[in-house]
């Protein structure tokens, strides 16, 4: 015999949100966005500095330059310019026939799960479109290495300021204290900044050393798509420990109103 | 002028997003700290209503023998009580199976067909004129209900406004793969919070074909169920609604399904969802919008419901506008967090449910350490947005077309069990 019955999961809730911690959560992450707002100068010449570091540790020669011209408030962004390795017409026609036979023959061999097929169809697109360009009209095309820094630099820092505000938005309903809430923001804004100058170092090393023909496939599936996953990992790791939390504390449900 | 028109379209493609993110918010809020609107099982009702039970097969030996039992083995008055196992045009052993079950219970009455269309649609309205019942209980050939399931659901029709009836479908074979714990995470979020947060806010439940039940009345009066349609739950829900009547949701009831264990089943099955729920979007739209029956939060639900297909048409076409953008050397940094602004916003609704949706579910299902896979969600990103595009495709195909019979593609069954 059981010596309690638990509610059902059927119509089981949490008790409602307190107002004073949801209105302190939220002051919270507005301070925290007004922080990164008000001290971006300082924050982004540390962050620049740091992979500048990185980089050159690696063996690649980056220099330090800011842009002026940006039409916020964010008015000198400090990027990391260096020489990129530009593609010669041979490999951009070899990067072009490998996408192209990708694009065709990869849809067909059914025993890779579509799942990988899809996405390495997409990559090989991308690099195809590249690829026409350095053999068409290698001239044309519109980024070099300060270009790519900057697009990154921007949308990093867009990120720092996005990723409290998504974050904050879907632990708001939880009932756990705001500091610990608070504190996994934290912690996901401490490795969107890690992580993003590891990647930012590697870009410049693979741009560098490698060929800069990959830019665009490095934004579209290195950039803001593995952001979002890093953030995605970070909340379902805080809302494990929180479920084996009320496992273990049951009195916590209530049912139904 | 291009390339303003190209931004202008990532600014409304992230807005698009950002109304079904805000949606699917407001209804993990609802779902777990709000107040719960209960299903009928608490009546206590003696005069049960008389229900037919009806499971279209084809070419299902593996599943039939255990998806029957499991129905007989379910409480309901055998007086009140008769089983239609449908055999559509079956080529392998459902029919002997059928039949054996048949000679052993009386209840089971099996319907054979070998003439007509293929598909669901078509076996029901066939089943519909055998019936002996005015509720009609249908569940899918793989599926395993409760044993208080069929009463559970017969129940709601007690209630004079409620056209049909829709349970919880949980996976089971969760533990098969990576893929049947996404889908099972991915469920739970589209039934623990999704439907139940829509049930508690008069809004609009879905009736999903299975693990569910109509009036057979009804469904006779809006001319059986359309065989152009590949998905005819959606298509009846939406014709209950616009007519007045009422989809009910009852969490409580429970029924295991066998989900897919390749990649390659489950995008079939999502491509056909994808182009029967864009078949009845184009078929509905007008009809939602002048329906005097419903209040404008229902149209606006029904809205969003309709065209959630839709929405991963607009993603594709988003990113492409995207990389357009990239090689025209405009990619600059608003539209660079724009990009991570939509997919932020696709993941927050685009995977049937968005992460923050489906943590809410599993915290409410007491599920722990499998939460843990959220993060994987992502392998579906592209591949949904490109399968369910393609069904819109053959959507558009079929109306523009007025195509007058939909192929229906069978979902592969993945049990073991070899049949007898």
């Amino acid at each position: 015999m059981k010596d309690r019955i638990h509610f059902h999961r059927a119509y089981k809730r949490l008790g409602p949100v307190n107002r004073l911690s949801l209105a302190a959560l939220l002051l919270l992450v507005l301070a925290l966005d007004a922080a990164i707002a008000w001290f971006h100068a300082p924050l982004l010449d540390a962050f620049v500095t740091r992979v500048a570091a990185l980089a050159a540790w690696v063996g690649v020669r980056t220099d330090l330059t800011h842009w002026e011209f940006l039409p916020v408030w964010v008015t000198r962004m400090p990027v990391l310019d260096a020489v990129g390795a530009f593609p010669s017409r041979r490999l951009a026609l070899i990067t072009f026939i490998a996408s192209v036979l990708i694009v065709v023959v990869l849809p067909r061999l059914r025993f890779v799960p579509k799942v990988l097929r899809v996405y390495a169809v997409f990559l090989s697109l991308l690099n195809l479109i590249s690829g026409a360009f350095f053999v068409l009209v290698p001239h044309l095309f519109p980024y070099d290495v300060l270009d790519f820094s900057l697009l990154y630099m921007g949308t990093q820092f867009g990120m720092w300021l996005l990723m409290p505000v998504v974050m904050g938005v879907a632990l708001s309903p939880l009932q756990t204290p705001v500091w610990e809430r608070f504190a996994v923001i934290l912690a996901t804004l401490g490795y969107a900044i890690l992580f993003g100058a590891v990647r930012y170092a590697c870009f410049l090393y693979l741009l560098q050393k490698l060929t800069v023909l990959h830019m665009a496939a490095m934004f579209f599936a290195l950039g803001p798509l593995i952001d979002f996953v890093y953030l995605v990992a970070i909340y379902s790791v805080y809302m494990n420990v929180v479920a084996l939390r009320l496992r273990e504390r049951p009195e916590t449900w209530r049912w139904s109103f | 002028m291009v390339v303003l028109i190209l931004k202008l379209y990532v600014l409304l493609v992230v807005l698009i997003m950002a109304i079904y993110a805000t949606r699917h918010y407001r209804f993990t809020v609802n779902r777990l700290v709000g107040e719960q609107r209960l299903y009928y099982q608490d009546l206590i009702d003696s005069e049960l209503p008389r229900i037919s039970v009806l499971v279209p097969m084809h070419d299902e030996e593996k599943v039939a023998r255990q998806s029957l039992e499991a129905i007989l083995r379910c409480e309901y008055p055998r007086e009140l009580l008769e089983i239609i196992p449908i055999n559509d045009h079956s080529t392998d052993r459902t029919a002997a199976i059928l039949d054996e079950m048949a000679a052993g219970h009386d209840v089971i009455k099996p319907l054979h067909r070998h003439e007509g269309q293929r598909g669901k649609p078509a076996a029901l309205n066939d089943a519909l004129l055998v019936a002996f019942a005015d509720v009609i209980i249908v569940f899918d050939a793989d599926y395993l209900p409760a044993r208080g399931s069929l009463r559970d659901l017969a129940i709601s029709f007690k209630d004079p406004e409620v056209g049909a009836v829709m349970g919880r479908v949980v996976p089971v074979n969760t533990r098969a793969n990576l893929l049947t714990r996404l889908l099972d995470l991915e469920r739970s979020g589209g039934y623990q919070v999704d439907q139940q947060a829509r049930h508690n806010l008069h809004l609009m439940p879905q009736y999903g074909g299975t693990v569910g039940g109509f009036r057979r009345d009804l469904a006779l009066s809006f001319g059986g169920f359309d065989q152009r349609v590949l998905a005819e739950d959606t298509d009846l829900t939406y014709r209950l609604f616009i007519n007045g009547w009422k989809v009910v949701y009852a969490n409580r009831v429970e029924c295991f399904e066998e989900v897919p264990e390749t990649w390659e089943v489950r995008s079939r099955q999502i491509r056909r969802w994808s182009r029967g729920h864009n078949y009845v979007m184009f078929k509905h739209f007008g009809g939602l919008l002048r329906s005097p029956y419903l209040t404008r939060a229902e149209k606006l639900d029904g809205l969003l419901l309709l065209t959630i297909y839709l929405v991963p048409v607009f993603l594709l076409t988003g990113i492409l506008d995207s990389v357009a953008l990239f090689f025209l050397g405009e990619m600059q940094i608003i539209d660079s967090v724009l990009v991570f602004l939509f997919v932020a916003t696709y993941n927050s609704f685009g995977n049937f449910a968005p992460f923050y949706q489906i943590g809410t579910a599993s915290l409410l299902d007491g599920v722990t350490h499998r939460i843990r896979l959220l993060p994987f969600l992502m392998f579906y990103f592209l591949m949904n947005i490109w399968t369910i595009t393609h069904g819109f495709f053959q959507a558009l195909g079929d109306r523009f077309w007025r195509r007058k019979r939909a192929e229906w593609d069978k979902t592969k069954r993945f049990r073991k069990e070899a049949p007898v």
